[in-house]
């Protein structure tokens, strides 16, 4: 009876432990959301544009790979139109303008950066991630010496997607879970693909979309 | 004739004392310049590619120095997202490959600008948080030139940019703390990387004595 009484007892406690373990990383993402209507956001259309041809290995068929983060989370709902080139007129908030830009003039493209986006206020100022956003930029390297075919290519358009849509990078979240290297889960959110250690996805993971419900609701 | 030289000679000696004294001035205003402690900063996200190994960061490096920021030169062209900036660093060691020229002093860039935002402040843009470099600062760069930029590239950016190895530092490696919440801020700088990639503990193991400050 001790015995079985015992057995129980380290199950319940893993059990424990290892549903803390992974709750651990839920919230894995940033405050704030898109105004006019932040913080309160009922329900979530957006759209993405692109300000340029495709390069490199961003194909078209990247950029439409954006629907992968639909049917996660009932308000959250992304959709691609592109244009090319230029800035369409009918600029709105919700909308995410993407610079498929080579940055060689600012970039050594040797150097390493994949990818970056640029939340913005109202008045065009540069806001950090747990600001309320008017929009989002999303600057992808088109020439990096890393991006070696389309699989890694969409891996790196959807972590940014994922930065539009507010989460972050779960290795480098400290502040919100003060984690190790070991205890860093397996997602698409993680910066460093495509040579990476092998916390970093090239597709949205479980854990991606635990996070994507935090934020945004199941 | 005596009396004039020795009053030519006093003025001499005179207006160099105020020379000197101008070019300490002028010193220390350059290093308030560079005290950005006061400006906000905003960090937007970017994705660096995460090198596996020492191995790896070591073959796309031209080669692995320590290194001391003497010299911030930040250069910003209208309608560009992101500004540049050229550091002089002077060279302490090469750990690994060759400079150019075995040259003893290297300028690096690294990307980061300034921002006036909507209510009139000044603001610092950074992709990372180990940006920007702080003249006086002293790093293991891991770097290769670029023709394009006409300076030495971080490599990865923090992942190729790593603190030297005080002995708090290497207490909480080698007992793999986390860092308490209290003490992130004296960190902020480095954690960034030297947490969440074991990198850091093979650079100890391969380089150690030699990265000491």
């Amino acid at each position: 009876m001790k015995k079985i009484a015992s057995s129980l007892f380290t199950v319940i406690v893993a059990v424990l432990l290892s549903g803390r373990s992974v709750d651990a990383h839920v919230g894995d993402y940033h405050a704030g959301g898109y105004l006019p209507t932040a913080p309160s956001q009922p329900s979530y259309l957006m759209f993405m544009y692109s300000s340029s041809s495709t390069g490199g290995y961003y194909t078209g068929s990247v950029f439409g790979s954006i629907t992968d983060w639909n049917g996660i989370s009932s308000n959250v709902t992304v959709s691609m139109d592109q244009q090319a080139p230029g800035m369409p007129s009918n600029i709105t908030n919700q909308f995410y303008h993407i610079y498929n830009e080579t940055m060689t003039n600012e970039f050594d493209n040797n150097a390493g950066l994949l990818g970056f986006v640029h939340p913005i206020d109202a008045s065009g100022t540069k806001v950090s991630m747990d600001s309320n956003w008017y929009k989002v930029s999303i600057y992808l390297n088109t020439t990096s010496y890393y991006i070696t075919s389309s699989s890694v290519a969409k891996g790196v358009f959807l972590h940014e997607v994922g930065h539009c849509l507010k989460l972050a990078h779960p290795i480098q979240s400290f502040y919100y879970h003060g984690t190790d290297y070991n205890g860093v889960p397996y997602a698409v959110m993680n910066s460093g693909t495509p040579y990476t250690n092998n916390a970093s996805a090239l597709t949205i993971q479980v854990h991606d979309m635990d996070n994507l419900r935090g934020k945004w609701g199941n | 004739m005596k009396k004039e030289r020795t009053a030519l000679r006093l003025a001499l000696i005179v207006s160099m004392i105020l020379a000197m004294c101008s070019i300490f001035a002028c010193k220390k205003s350059e290093t308030k310049e560079d005290d950005l402690s006061g400006y906000k900063t905003v960090q937007i996200p970017a994705t660096w590619l995460q090198p596996p190994s020492l191995e790896f960061l070591e073959k796309e490096s031209q080669a692995v120095i320590v290194g001391k920021v003497i010299q911030r030169e930040d250069s910003f062209s209208s309608g560009t997202e992101v500004g540049k900036t050229f550091y002089k660093v002077k060279v302490q060691k090469v750990l690994y490959g060759e400079l150019n020229d075995n040259a003893s002093e290297i300028r690096v860039h690294q990307s980061w600008s300034f921002q006036t935002a909507g209510d009139g402040s000044k603001q610092i843009v950074t992709l990372s948080q180990m940006e920007p470099l702080r003249v006086g600062d002293t790093w293991v760069f891991f770097v290769k030139y670029g023709a394009g930029l006409d300076a030495y590239q971080i490599m990865f950016d923090q992942n190729g940019c790593w603190p030297l190895a005080d002995s708090k530092l290497v207490k909480l490696l080698e007992t793999k703390m986390t860092i308490p919440t209290e003490e992130v801020a004296s960190y902020w700088r480095s954690y960034e990387n030297i947490i969440i990639l074991p990198i850091y503990y093979e650079i100890l193991e391969k380089y150690g004595d030699q990265i000491k400050p």
